[in-house]
């Protein structure tokens, strides 16, 4: 059931209504039983697993809680499972593949073993949320849950289950305990938020798609304009996609009373990777930082510390940003393509950690350092290397990304029309043209927002404009909707 | 100051006005003809918008059975529309039926068989017209113009009519409808509106479908028609005496299987004609076998592969379809055999 179908719809509507209607004590019940709905109307096997993570985590925080002096091994008994399950479903057969090829290189021919499993919707977002929570009581950061019941709804919460964002125990296990009575205005922004993720997903993200696509897809047969514009287009076309879907998340979260943490802060006016890093996906970017970055960082300068010869500052931050990124790349899928692809963002932010005080010095000695356009060009740049990197996870091997990116200035080769399965089908203008007018236009109501949320900054216009702008969005919805539900891009993580 | 619940209601039910208004336009319109009973479902505009034809043919069978009482029936896809009810009745003599629907599959002939004799309607004749999508396709398939009509599919009407309205109101369907409505043809954007030209004549006694444009068209310039033909027909050197894939697995055997249990319980004389497809492939040998074990070998006629019939493609209206005089020649042959029958190439099976 996605957020942009007729089903989920009709599911949310009745789970709201029954949500404010029933008592206090039985609604985290009925959320409950909503989400094992949720999550089993894709795969009714896998709730399964999800259960058996959510009870090995809050067994171990028990535990953890219980004999304080072995809760190491509490931590660990908690990692191995969680990371296990993960391993199995979705890195064995690229692992046991991979192998077999490097077998291949010694002269030791095998089969690979492949295991016959799919992996479960939303896997590497709940198990992240879990590993957390081990991690928070491990480090007296939070309080053990004692009821088992809300641990699991913490863990498959329906608005969050599929795609993130990445909860924290602290933000969303005390919110099940708090009375969340009607308010009319957390309800209408949280129905603003979701017509607005909803907009950005099946307007302007499937808008996008429709031209990408078919460039990616049989990238052999293009070159020049049309693989600018798919650069161009694919950053946008996934982020609209992912922080679409966040905000129907999270708008399906504040209709109930429910805030989730915020996944998306305008990446695209990001000055550098590392703010880019704090504006993109923030639920896992932070929970790479406090779980992974923070922990490589503090041990490795320790280790560094004993070496003579090293900055320590500049080692650790080498080392953490190193593992961390191929941990990102990993986790967002298992191909080499997104492993290449967290690399490249790696080295992109050590290439600016090393260059950080050369590029200050020629600003200063140019007089360029209070110019308003460098903040201009830093976007700019910004957003052309994260393009870059962004073709590399699009494609599905690391030549076709090669291909794309060094056949685009053969600028000869315009886009008339596509090739899909042998035939070629012209293409109307408008269907780049709009997009690009859509593009255009959520760049300017993203820097219209300030520091406001979508549905914050619409609550501040006349009512004639609010009104104007939800027919508006209604329409364009209904129009571009599709009945067959296009799918989101995150949700095959 | 405190909203109270309505207020919020009231708020979304203005917004969601423009759907109020396509849902208001959808009932009075029925573009898809599914929500009233009409009297007729094909106009003499000159393009039509694609109805489903199973849902004619369901709604005309309810419509006419009180008044004909109906117990012979043709059953099959488009292509059956070249087997005329008019000319089946100089064999059969009974009051008939012409049950096609597009695409037919192997679940919507099934389920009328099915439906029939569950509700003891009389079953005497049945010429059944099958096609390769017919043999393989077990399932009720999803698409406006394909969905089975839930009277005869037992399926929920509910999900039935839901599909035509969500249909209508996402993508842009409704947009390129009303533009269509006012007279252009432009499609809005990349969505589909199946539109076409309706070149058929149709009797709602016994819904058959006459191909009268193109044989009037065949009649005033028949060298001008068939060269037209030829740009979108088969390349026949490269198609030549090969088989279609084996299509009956244990769903359709089953389903199979079903259908001959009913027709032997109504008592029915059916016969079995394998289409004549101009690719000139013919089904695969395993697959007429299982057919000639299930309904008896002296009920199959199988006119697929190489033969005279599918050599010539002045027997066809189109890369699809053959003509009324073949549906006639074929039903003569099964009715009134003589020595001469259709001459098949060796490679052809049966």
């Amino acid at each position: 059931m996605l957020f942009n179908s007729i089903e989920y719809f009709l599911f949310f509507t009745i789970v709201v209504i029954i949500y404010y209607i029933l008592p206090f004590k039985f609604r985290w019940i009925l959320l409950l039983a909503a989400s094992v709905f949720f999550y089993m109307y894709l795969a009714p096997s896998y709730i399964i697993l999800a259960a058996v993570i959510a009870l090995n985590d809050f067994s171990a925080a028990k535990l953890m809680v219980k004999f304080p002096l072995k809760k190491k091994i509490f931590l660990w008994q908690s990692l191995i499972i969680d990371l296990g399950i993960l391993f199995t479903f979705k890195y064995f057969n690229f692992f046991s593949v991979n192998i077999t090829k490097l077998s291949e290189l010694i002269g030791w021919n095998y089969s690979p073993f492949l295991l016959e499993v799919l992996l479960p919707a939303g896997l590497s977002f709940y198990i992240f949320k879990s590993i957390s929570y081990t991690f928070d009581v491990y480090r007296d950061n939070y309080k053990a849950e004692n009821n088992i019941g809300k641990y699991f709804l913490f863990i498959i919460f329906f608005p969050e289950v599929l795609s993130g964002p990445i909860d924290r125990a602290s933000n969303l296990l005390p919110q099940f305990n708090e009375k969340k009575a009607y308010d009319y205005s957390t309800i209408t922004s949280g129905l603003i938020l979701f017509a607005w993720g909803l907009f950005k997903k099946v307007v302007i993200a499937d808008r996008l798609a429709a031209v990408v696509n078919p460039i990616f897809n049989e990238y052999t047969k293009y070159s020049g304009i049309p693989n600018i514009i798919s650069f161009l287009f694919f950053p946008f076309q996934i982020y609209c996609d992912f922080s679409g879907y966040t905000d129907m998340a999270l708008g399906s979260g504040l209709i109930l009373g429910y805030k989730l943490l915020p996944n998306f802060n305008k990446p695209y006016f990001s000055q550098s990777i590392s703010d880019f890093w704090r504006r993109w996906h923030m639920s896992l970017s932070f929970w790479l930082r406090d779980y992974i970055f923070l922990p490589i960082a503090y041990s490795s300068a320790r280790y560094f510390s004993k070496l003579k010869g090293f900055k320590v500052d500049k080692w650790s931050y080498i080392v953490a940003v190193s593992i961390t990124f191929f941990i990102t790349g990993l986790w967002h899928g298992a191909g080499w393509n997104y492993i290449f692809w967290g690399c490249l963002m790696g080295f992109y932010l050590i290439f600016g950690m090393l260059t950080k005080s050369m590029r200050r010095k020629f600003l200063k000695k140019t007089h360029l350092i209070k110019s308003p356009l460098v903040p201009v060009l830093r976007i700019i740049f910004t957003f052309l290397l994260v393009s870059i990197a962004w073709v590399f996870f699009r494609s599905e091997s690391f030549s076709q990304a090669v291909y794309i990116l060094t056949h685009m200035f053969n600028v000869s080769m315009q886009l008339t029309g596509y090739h899909i399965g042998g035939s070629y089908y012209p293409i109307p203008y408008f269907r780049i043209f709009f997009p690009v007018i859509l593009i255009i236009l959520l760049l300017i109501i993203e820097k219209l927002q300030k520091d406001m949320e979508v549905q914050v900054y619409i609550k501040t216009k006349p009512i004639w404009l609010r009104w104007v702008s939800y027919y508006i969005l209604i329409l364009l919805i209904i129009i571009f909707n599709k009945a067959d539900t296009s799918g989101f891009i995150y949700t095959n993580f | 100051m405190i909203k109270k619940p309505y207020i919020l209601i009231l708020k979304l039910f203005l917004a969601a006005v423009p759907v109020w208004l396509l849902i208001i336009y959808y009932v009075i319109e029925d573009p898809f003809k599914v929500l009233y009973e009409h009297n007729e479902y094909y106009t003499t505009e000159s393009r039509e918008l694609f109805i489903n034809r199973d849902h004619v043919s369901t709604s005309l069978y309810l419509k006419n059975y009180p008044k004909y009482n109906y117990d012979s029936f043709i059953f099959g896809s488009s292509r059956s529309f070249a087997f005329s009810v008019k000319e089946w009745q100089k064999y059969i003599s009974s009051p008939a039926f012409h049950f096609d629907a597009y695409n037919e599959s192997l679940f919507g002939l099934y389920t009328k068989v099915k439906y029939l004799s569950e509700n003891n309607r009389p079953l005497k004749n049945c010429l059944i017209i099958i096609d390769p999508r017919l043999l393989y396709l077990d399932i009720n398939q999803g698409e406006t113009h394909l969905i089975k009509d839930p009277v005869i599919s037992g399926e929920s009407s509910i999900i039935y009519q839901y599909k035509f309205l969500s249909t209508f109101l996402t993508g842009g369907f409704f947009v390129s409808y009303l533009n269509w409505r006012a007279g252009s043809l432009l499609q809005f954007l990349d969505f589909s509106l199946i539109i076409r030209k309706w070149y058929y004549t149709e009797d709602y006694n016994t819904n058959d479908m006459f191909y009268t444009e193109h044989e009037l068209a065949i009649k005033e310039n028949k060298e001008k028609f068939f060269n037209e033909l030829s740009d979108s027909y088969y390349d026949k050197d490269s198609l030549n005496n090969q088989y279609y894939p084996h299509f009956i697995e244990k769903e359709q055997f089953g389903m199979l299987k079903e259908i001959k249990k009913n027709l032997s319980e109504s008592g029915t004389n059916y016969k079995i004609v394998l289409y004549p497809e101009p690719n000139e492939k013919a089904f695969d040998k395993e697959d007429v076998n299982i057919l000639n074990d299930i309904f008896g070998k002296e009920n199959i006629y199988n006119y697929s592969g190489s033969n005279e019939i599918t050599k010539n493609k002045e027997n066809y209206i189109d890369n699809i379809h053959v003509r009324h005089i073949i549906g006639d020649r074929i039903m003569k042959e099964i009715y009134e055999p003589t020595d001469k029958k259709v001459e098949k190439d060796n490679l052809s099976p049966n």
